[in-house]
């Protein structure tokens, strides 16, 4: 196009003529040609030197506009309005050239996944960020600035880094993670202020302006039209036009996270605790226990690294060592993850592991070897025992290990450092730390020590997960006015069902991520899988009944269920249940868990069967506090039923039908099984007598509110298949 | 200490450098929003929100980018309002001019020139060019009141408005020479 067109059309454009195609192709224009651009702003600024020249001419008696001055100490009174008449001329303003200055840098690119940065219009590859703006085109990555502020953004996003306390945000996702030393950190959007308080918060601005603060942990203020908000963990504030405050739940899958901490109960990693370390198998999480090991001062002339305790490894377990010709000692700890199975499930967390070996100076030959190890578990802590009792066979529960090995050199005065990293597999319940030594040949184990271990667990930033949400109303799944924005589930979002209506499938559908029900604090979370419903989920997707604390979860299947990933029936306080009507649940080898974290109110977990519903897992978990199985009238299947955990009542009422179980273990707190009915089969894999059943270890059986006599209860054996069952009713 | 009608220190002081950037900022809007009446209201309302909210600036971080990002929003809250679909700037485009702000700072006034071009024209374009800036009048409205078509009015006025562009650029050479 010659330049007399162009300009023609950016005329047409001053003049407000353009129709709908011809801004198209001027808007494409713009974009794709700088020379174009610097063609439209000196039009522009012809039509404002134009505008302003008429303007002023027309309005006489208004002089330029001057800069106010403060006066001897004195407070000037200087209204808005006086201003904002004063700045009917500003044009005449002369503008002074900006100063450059030498480039600070305020951040540092600690993470990225396929981020495309832009910074003046050019691709921006630097890892340090100065004061500017930025706009992430695309992909997502972590930026750490001073004093403990670590933030993940996510594109599209425009923001500006102002200083090393606060950046602003024009568009986009961000969320922070605040260390104490960064308190009072800021995040300035276009309707208002977030001020953090130590804690970890996100913030988006959406394309028509509107912004969001969600607080994950801690508390933030908001400051909006001169009004301060204060929000505490699990909040979130939507800021409207002329600043009215919405107030939501804090959603942290919509937001892209930095990594961060696991908080997970690991104990006496120096050594220094008044507590002896358990001699054999340590039996629950967060204790040292296995060979003989203990905690020394000051020893065979070795000084503990740190504080006034050490390790000493003294010999290998006593009653039958596991491996007679090894001169081996291992000191373990599990490390129970199970509450934190939203980030591992993910995929996005590693462990990094370090510790300081040391040998004595009466050791002379030098064939020792440290090591630490970490080792991924899945299900129940007894699987770990196995382990224990013989590390050769290899585990379906085991899902994943590394360790380091060191040799240490003979000089006492000198501790050794062995580390190393782990990517936590998705499922893992449990981490058992392992430190151990191998004397060799010498068969001496006295005089080896370690100090100062350091097990840090955290996260790996992520992006924010593609959500479908259920808009409250009771309706078909398949109708697509009921989800949020009008689209129906795609396979790989994560679906939440929330608000007072049940949502009802009828037909058949495909989910590859996880499911929700009632995803808010206090919110509800209703689902039915009618008759003709068919609901599929694949082994990433699990199924979470009920959420967050004060939620209220359903789930009628009166149709078929058929998951390949693990289910969650309550959690964090949630008010869950499932009926299985006539329906189906088919779960075949992965672990149902009724999981209470955290119990504090008398909120319920239940799973009931009747009208010949069917219940088939690979473990049915009833660990926490509140859980409930009322099996009516139907078949569980399961290769195992933990009913109660170490904490609060687990209950199994079963009244009629078939509960069909390989393995079958109560918890230590008030873990019972009632027997009501003459049709209750309970069917056991193996041979087993009455006596053995009734005195099955914490158990508590019952029947109509007494405990179950030897002679109410009859057994016979059953062949199914290539198992064989012994199964017993009521007399 | 401060009266509610009393400024503190600091809100002046944003203030001030509001007045400093505000020749490219009204460019800038202008560039989005071309009725000169429309961007000059665009301009006062970020004025009023950079004073309210003055004490969310701390001084030494860039004053320009979060002015500028104040007035998109205010362009963009007036382009909703209007439900403007055809003779607006994409979010993309607007992006790019935000980026690029420093150009719009380029030159500084240059109305002692154009006064004199503006005496240049003739009569009849000055009465055109009149009625579009001093009456604000459309081009279909100027049409009508001077008889012409409304495709002659959009050519005369490109055609002014280039003329008078070559001629400031001659005025200010030979006045910088």
């Amino acid at each position: 196009m010659e330049e007399k067109e162009l300009l023609k059309l950016i005329d047409k454009y001053i003049d407000e003529v353009l129709t709908i195609e011809e801004t198209e192709e001027f808007n494409d224009l713009l974009e794709c040609s700088k020379d174009f651009r610097d063609l439209f702003r000196k039009r522009i600024k012809l039509h404002g030197d134009l505008a302003n020249h008429y303007d002023a001419t027309n309005i006489p008696g208004i002089t330029p506009f001057e800069k106010p001055k403060p006066e001897n100490n004195k407070p000037i009174i200087f209204t808005i309005l006086t201003a904002v008449a004063a700045i009917a001329v500003f044009a005449f303003v002369v503008i002074n050239p900006q100063t450059s200055t030498e480039p600070q840098y305020f951040a540092s690119i600690a993470f990225e996944d396929k981020a495309r940065l832009i910074s003046n219009e050019k691709l921006y590859s630097e890892k340090q960020l100065s004061k500017g703006t930025y706009k992430l085109e695309s992909g997502m990555f972590e930026l750490q600035m001073p004093n403990e502020v670590v933030l993940a953004i996510e594109a599209p996003t425009e923001f500006t880094i102002d200083n090393e306390k606060r950046i602003s945000l024009a568009s986009g996702k961000v969320s922070a993670n605040v260390g104490e030393a960064g308190r009072g950190f800021e995040v300035i959007t276009p309707d208002g202020k977030i001020i953090d308080l130590g804690t970890r918060f996100g913030v988006s601005v959406s394309d028509n302006g509107k912004t969001e603060a969600h607080v994950f942990e801690g508390e933030i203020n908001v400051v909006a039209s001169s009004k301060t908000t204060k929000l505490i963990q699990d909040q979130a504030i939507l800021l409207e036009e002329g600043a009215q405050l919405k107030e939501m739940s804090a959603d942290q899958s919509s937001f892209p996270l930095p990594g961060f901490p696991i908080k997970a109960n690991i104990s006496n990693l120096d050594f220094e605790e008044e507590k002896a370390l358990l001699i054999g198998w340590p039996k629950k999480a967060a204790v040292w226990g296995g060979d003989h090991g203990e905690q020394v001062e000051e020893h065979l002339g070795v000084k503990p690294m740190e504080g006034s305790k050490m390790l000493q490894f003294v010999k290998p377990y006593a009653k039958g060592a596991r491996d007679e010709n090894q001169n081996v000692c291992q000191i373990w700890q599990v490390i129970d993850l199970k509450s934190f199975d939203d980030e591992i499930r993910r995929g996005g967390v590693t462990a990094r592991l370090s510790a300081f070996f040391n040998t004595a100076d009466n050791l002379t030959v030098d064939d020792n070897s440290f090591s630490i190890s970490l080792v991924a578990f899945n299900g129940d802590i007894e699987e770990i025992k196995k382990y224990w009792d013989n590390q050769k066979e290899p585990l379906s529960e085991m899902l994943g290990s590394t360790s380091h090995n060191l040799k240490a050199d003979l000089d006492s005065n000198t501790w050794e450092k062995s580390e190393l990293n782990f990517q936590i597999p998705a499922g893992t319940d449990f981490l058992l730390l392992q430190l151990a030594v191998n004397a060799g040949a010498e068969r001496k184990l006295e005089g080896h020590f370690a100090d100062n271990i350091i097990l840090d667990i955290a996260t790996v930033p992520r992006r924010s997960v593609p959500i479908a949400k259920w808009n409250g109303e009771a309706g078909k799944w398949e109708n697509k006015k009921n989800w949020k924005f009008g689209q129906l589930p795609k396979p790989q979002d994560t679906v939440r069902i929330q608000g007072k209506g049940e949502a009802i499938i009828s037909e058949e559908v495909n989910l590859k991520q996880p499911l929700i029900l009632a995803t808010h604090n206090n919110s509800g979370g209703y689902l039915r899988i009618s008759k003709k419903g068919v609901l599929n989920q694949s082994a990433n997707g699990e199924l979470l009944i009920g959420y967050n604390r004060g939620g209220k979860a359903k789930l009628l299947i009166e149709g078929t269920l058929r998951k390949r990933g693990r289910a969650f029936i309550g959690r964090n306080n949630a008010e869950s249940s499932v009926v299985i009507d006539g329906g189906i649940w088919d779960s075949a080898g992965a672990l149902v868990r009724m999981p209470q974290y955290n119990s504090k109110e008398d909120t319920q977990s239940l799973l009931e069967i009747k009208h010949g519903g069917k219940f088939m897992a690979k473990a049915l978990e009833m660990i926490n506090d509140e859980s409930v199985v009322e099996l009516v009238d139907g078949y569980i299947e399961l290769e195992r039923l933990t009913i109660g955990g170490d904490n609060g009542t687990a209950v199994v009422n079963h009244h009629a039908g078939i509960l069909r179980v390989d393995n079958l273990k109560f918890g230590s707190v008030d873990s019972r099984y009632y027997i009501t009915g003459v049709e209750a089969e309970l069917w056991l894999k193996g041979d087993w007598s009455i006596d053995q059943l009734l005195s099955i270890e914490n158990s508590t059986w019952l029947f109509q509110g007494e405990a179950l006599k030897k002679d109410q209860l009859q057994v016979s054996q059953r062949k199914l298949g290539d198992k064989s069952y012994s199964v017993f009713k009521l007399q | 200490m401060a009266e509610e009608n009393q400024l503190s220190e600091h809100t002046i002081y944003v203030q001030e450098l509001f007045v400093e950037h505000v020749g490219g900022l009204k460019y800038f809007v202008l560039s989005m929003l071309p009725d000169p009446d429309a961007a000059q209201d665009v301009v006062q309302e970020t004025f009023i929100t950079i004073t309210a909210k003055a004490h969310e600036f701390s001084k030494g971080s860039n004053f320009k980018a979060w002015a500028y990002t104040i007035a998109r929003f205010k362009v963009l809250e007036t382009y909703k309002r209007q439900k403007r679909e055809a003779n607006r700037l994409s979010d993309s485009v607007i992006e790019l001019l935000a980026s690029e702000a420093d150009e719009f700072d380029k030159d500084t006034s240059q109305s002692d020139a154009l006064k004199a071009c503006l005496n240049k024209l003739s009569p009849k374009v000055s009465k055109m060019i009149e009625l579009r800036y001093q009456e604000g009048w459309k081009p279909s409205k100027i049409a009508e009141a001077i008889d012409w078509t409304a495709e002659a009015v959009y050519v005369a006025l490109s055609r002014t408005r280039t003329s008078l562009r070559s001629c400031i650029e001659k005025q200010l050479k030979s006045s910088g020479a």
